[in-house]
C-alpha cells in the first residue's frame, strides 16, 4: 500500500503551520533567517528547514497575484535518490515514505545531485553531517498517525491517505470544481508519479512547483547505461583475449620463420 | 649496483635500498604543496565540509569530486591501456618499459584518487563501508567502488615485479615467474574493470537526464567517457615520457609512441562526430552558434581537445617528440575540459547551482596532484627497473622475464 499526501493549493492559506509542526514533530532547530523579496522564510529549504511554504507574487494581466506552494519531498514511486544511492541508505519503504538510514549513509552526496527536485539536503556545517528530508513521518504514520504537517494543517489542504484514493479525489475535484482547478494533478505522472501530488486554482507557471520535471522514470537514465555492462564486459574480454590469440599466433610464426632461415 | 646488496642481512625481509630518492628544489617545492594539502586535509575534517569548501545544497558535488575523482581516474587510464598494448596486441614486448612506467602512474593516481575521495565524503571512515556492509546494486557509483577497489588488487601484481626484481633470494625469483605467467590474466581482468568504472563515470551524470545543458548532453556519455580514457591513457603516456625522459635522461620512445598516435586521434575523431551527431539527432546543433558563456567554453573545449590533436596526432608531426608531446597534452586537456564542463558548466546549469571553489579547497586539489608526482619520482628513483633494464642485471632479468 503506498501512502501519500494530496496538496490542495487553493486551499492553503499560507500560515506556515506545516513548517512550523514538521520542525516540532521532527526535532529541528530554528535557523536564522533573513527577509528575502517575498514572504517564503526561511528563504530555502535545508537539513533543518525539511518543508517550507513558498511565497510567489506576480502580476497577472494587471493584477497582482500571490501565491503559497508547500515544498518538500515528492516521495517518488521510483525514487531517484534511491536509485542513486551508493550505500543502500536511503530506501523506498512499503507504505511509499521514502527515508534515509543515517547508519548507512557516507555522505557521497549523489542523491542531491539525482533529485529532480533538490529535495536531499546536507548538514554541511557540522563535522558529522547527515542527509535529511522530509521522511513524510514515517514514524508517525507507520503508526497509524498522519504526519505532522497534515494533522496540523487547518484549513485542510493537506490530505493524507493512499495514493489511489487521493489520486481519486484529486480528479474528483477537479472534476467538479467547475473550471475551479487547474486541469493537472501534478506529482500523478511527474518523475514517473509521486506520493505527494498538488492540484491548484492557479496555473502551475505560477506556483513553486518544477513544471520542467520529466514524466519518465529517473532512475532509468543510469540504468539504460548500467544493464549494458555486462555485454560491454563481454565484447572487451572477447576483443582481449581474440587479440591476444592473434599476437601469440604471429609471434610463433615469426619465430619459426627465423628459426626455418637459421637452418 | 648497490653495496647494501652485495652484504645481505638475513633479519631483513626486503633486501633493497630504500631510499634512492634524491631531493630537489623542484621536488620541494611541490612536498610543500602537498604539505599544505595535507594541512586542508585535516582541517577539514575537524570543521567539516562546509566551513572548507564551496559546497553548499544547490551544489554537491564540487572540485574534490570533479577532480579529483572524475579527472583523476582516466588520468590514472594509462594502466589499463598500456597493459592491453603490452600483453594482447602484437609485438606488445616492445612496451614493457613504457608499460612499467603507465602501471605505476595509474596506481599512485588510483590510491590518491581514493585518499581524496575519502576527504569528500561527508564522513570519511565510512568510505570502504559500501563494500564491506553491501551497497546498492543500481548505483553507478557503488559499481566504481566495486571496480576500483579490485582493479586496486590488479595493479599491485602488475607493479610487484619491480620489487621482486630487487631481491636475490631463489624463492623470490620463482614466485616472480610465477607471476609473470599468470600476469595476462591479472591484465585482462583489469581491462574489464577499467571498462566498467571508467563508462560509470560517465553514468553517474546520465541520472540529470536532459536537465543538462544540451552542449554536453549526450544519450551515451558513458560511453563518451569510456573512449576518451582510452584515448587519454595513451596520450597521457607521451605527457608522461615526455616528463620522464627529459627528467631522468631515458631515450624519448618516439617510434613507439608514434605508433598510438593514430589510435588516439581515431577514438578522438569518433567521439566528436558522435557528439556533434547526438546533438543533431536532439536537434540542439544550432546551440553551437547561441551567443553564451557556455558556447565559448564549449568551442575551446573542442578546438584545443578534439581538432587540434586529431590534426597533430594524424600527421608527420607524431614522428617528433614535440607533436607527440603537444597531441598528447591537447588530448589530456581535452579530457579535463569535458569532465570540467560536464560537471560544473552543464551541472550547474541543470541544477542551478551557485558554487565557487574556496582557496583550501583548490590548495587540497592542487597539493594533492603535486603530491602523486613526487611519489612518481619516489617510485621511480627507488625501483630502477621502472625505467629500464639494469646494466649488470640484464642476463638474469631476461632469463626471469617472460
Amino acid at each position: 500500500m503506498t501512502y501519500g499526501m494530496l496538496i490542495d493549493l487553493s486551499k492553503c492559506m499560507g500560515c506556515r503551520g506545516c513548517q512550523v509542526a514538521c520542525k516540532q514533530w521532527n526535532d529541528l532547530p530554528g535557523e536564522e533567517t533573513s527577509l528575502g523579496t517575498d514572504f517564503t522564510n526561511p528563504q530555502k529549504r535545508s537539513a533543518y528547514t525539511w518543508t517550507t511554504i513558498d511565497f510567489l507574487t506576480a502580476e497577472v494581466n494587471g493584477r497582482t497575484v500571490a501565491t503559497f506552494t508547500k515544498s518538500g519531498c515528492m516521495h517518488c514511486l521510483e525514487p531517484a535518490c534511491e536509485s542513486v544511492c551508493i550505500a543502500g541508505a536511503i530506501k523506498r519503504q512499503e507504505n511509499g515514505a521514502v527515508t534515509i538510514d543515517h547508519d548507512k549513509c557516507i555522505g557521497c552526496r549523489y542523491c542531491q545531485l539525482g533529485c529532480p527536485f533538490g529535495v536531499p539536503k546536507y548538514e554541511y556545517d557540522k563535522p558529522v553531517p547527515r542527509m535529511q528530508k522530509c521522511t513524510l513521518c514515517y514514524d508517525r504514520i507507520s503508526e497509524g498517525l498522519e504526519p505532522a504537517c497534515a494533522a496540523t494543517c487547518p484549513s485542510g489542504a493537506i490530505l493524507f491517505g493512499e495514493r489511489e484514493e487521493l489520486l481519486a479525489l484529486a480528479k474528483q475535484r477537479i472534476a467538479e470544481g467547475n473550471g475551479r482547478y487547474v486541469d493537472h494533478v501534478y506529482g500523478e505522472h511527474e518523475a514517473g508519479g509521486t506520493a505527494v501530488m498538488y492540484i491548484s486554482s492557479v496555473p502551475l507557471d505560477l506556483t513553486t512547483l518544477n513544471t520542467g520535471v520529466t514524466t519518465e522514470s529517473v532512475p532509468g537514465f543510469t540504468w539504460k547505461a548500467m544493464r549494458q555492462l555486462p555485454a560491454l564486459v563481454g565484447g572487451a574480454a572477447v576483443l582481449s583475449l581474440g587479440l591476444m590469440a592473434y599476437s601469440n599466433r604471429r609471434a610463433r610464426l615469426e619465430a619459426e620463420q627465423k628459426g626455418g632461415g637459421e637452418a | 649496483m648497490s653495496t647494501m646488496n652485495a652484504t645481505p642481512k638475513p633479519t631483513k625481509l626486503l633486501r633493497m635500498e630504500w631510499w634512492r630518492w634524491r631531493m630537489t628544489p623542484g621536488k620541494g617545492l611541490l612536498l610543500a604543496l602537498f604539505a599544505a594539502a595535507a594541512v586542508v586535509a585535516v582541517i577539514r575534517l575537524f570543521l567539516g565540509l562546509g566551513a572548507t569548501t564551496g559546497l553548499n545544497d544547490s551544489m554537491p558535488w564540487g572540485l574534490w569530486k570533479i577532480f579529483d575523482v572524475v579527472v583523476v581516474v582516466p588520468l590514472g587510464a594509462t594502466g589499463f591501456v598500456m597493459a592491453f598494448i603490452r600483453y594482447f596486441t602484437p609485438g606488445g614486448e616492445r612496451y614493457e618499459y613504457l608499460n612499467r612506467r603507465a602501471v605505476i602512474w595509474a596506481a599512485i593516481m588510483y590510491l590518491s584518487m581514493g585518499v581524496r575521495l575519502a576527504f569528500d565524503i561527508g564522513i570519511p571512515w565510512r568510505i570502504i563501508n559500501p563494500i564491506v556492509f553491501g551497497g546498492n546494486l543500481h548505483s553507478p557509483l557503488f559499481e566504481i567502488a566495486w571496480c576500483v577497489a579490485l582493479y586496486l588488487i590488479v595493479l599491485f601484481f602488475e607493479n610487484i615485479s619491480r620489487v621482486a626484481e630487487e631481491q636475490k633470494r631463489p624463492w623470490v625469483k620463482r614466485a616472480d615467474h610465477l607471476l609473470h605467467k599468470i600476469l595476462p590474466g591479472f591484465v585482462l581482468v583489469g581491462v574489464l574493470l577499467s571498462t566498467m568504472h571508467h563508462s560509470s563515470l560517465g553514468t553517474l551524470f546520465m541520472i540529470t537526464g536532459k536537465r543538462m545543458d544540451p552542449l554536453w548532453y549526450h544519450p551515451w556519455l558513458n560511453y563518451v567517457y569510456l573512449l576518451t580514457s582510452i584515448a587519454t591513457g595513451m596520450a597521457m603516456m607521451m605527457v608522461l615520457e615526455t616528463l620522464t625522459s627529459r627528467y631522468y635522461k631515458l631515450k624519448f620512445e618516439t617510434g613507439l609512441l608514434a605508433r598510438l598516435a593514430p589510435w588516439v586521434a581515431g577514438i578522438l575523431s569518433v567521439v566528436l562526430i558522435w557528439r556533434l551527431g547526438a546533438m543533431a539527432a536532439e536537434g540542439q546543433i544550432h546551440q553551437i552558434f547561441v551567443p553564451r558563456v557556455e558556447t565559448a567554453l564549449w568551442w575551446g573545449e573542442i578546438l584545443l581537445g578534439y581538432v587540434a590533436p586529431i590534426a597533430i596526432l594524424f600527421s608527420r608531426a607524431r614522428f617528433t617528440q614535440k607533436g607527440l608531446m603537444a597531441g598528447g597534452l591537447l588530448t589530456v586537456l581535452g579530457m579535463i575540459a569535458l569532465r570540467l564542463n560536464v560537471g560544473f558548466t552543464a551541472l550547474m546549469g541543470a541544477l542551478n547551482a551557485q558554487y565557487t571553489p574556496t582557496i583550501p579547497e583548490i590548495l587540497f586539489t592542487v597539493g594533492a596532484t603535486a603530491g602523486t608526482v613526487v611519489i612518481y619520482t619516489w617510485f621511480v628513483e627507488t625501483l630502477p627497473s621502472i625505467l629500464g633494464p639494469r646494466k649488470q642485471e640484464t642476463e638474469r632479468l631476461e632469463a626471469v622475464g617472460d
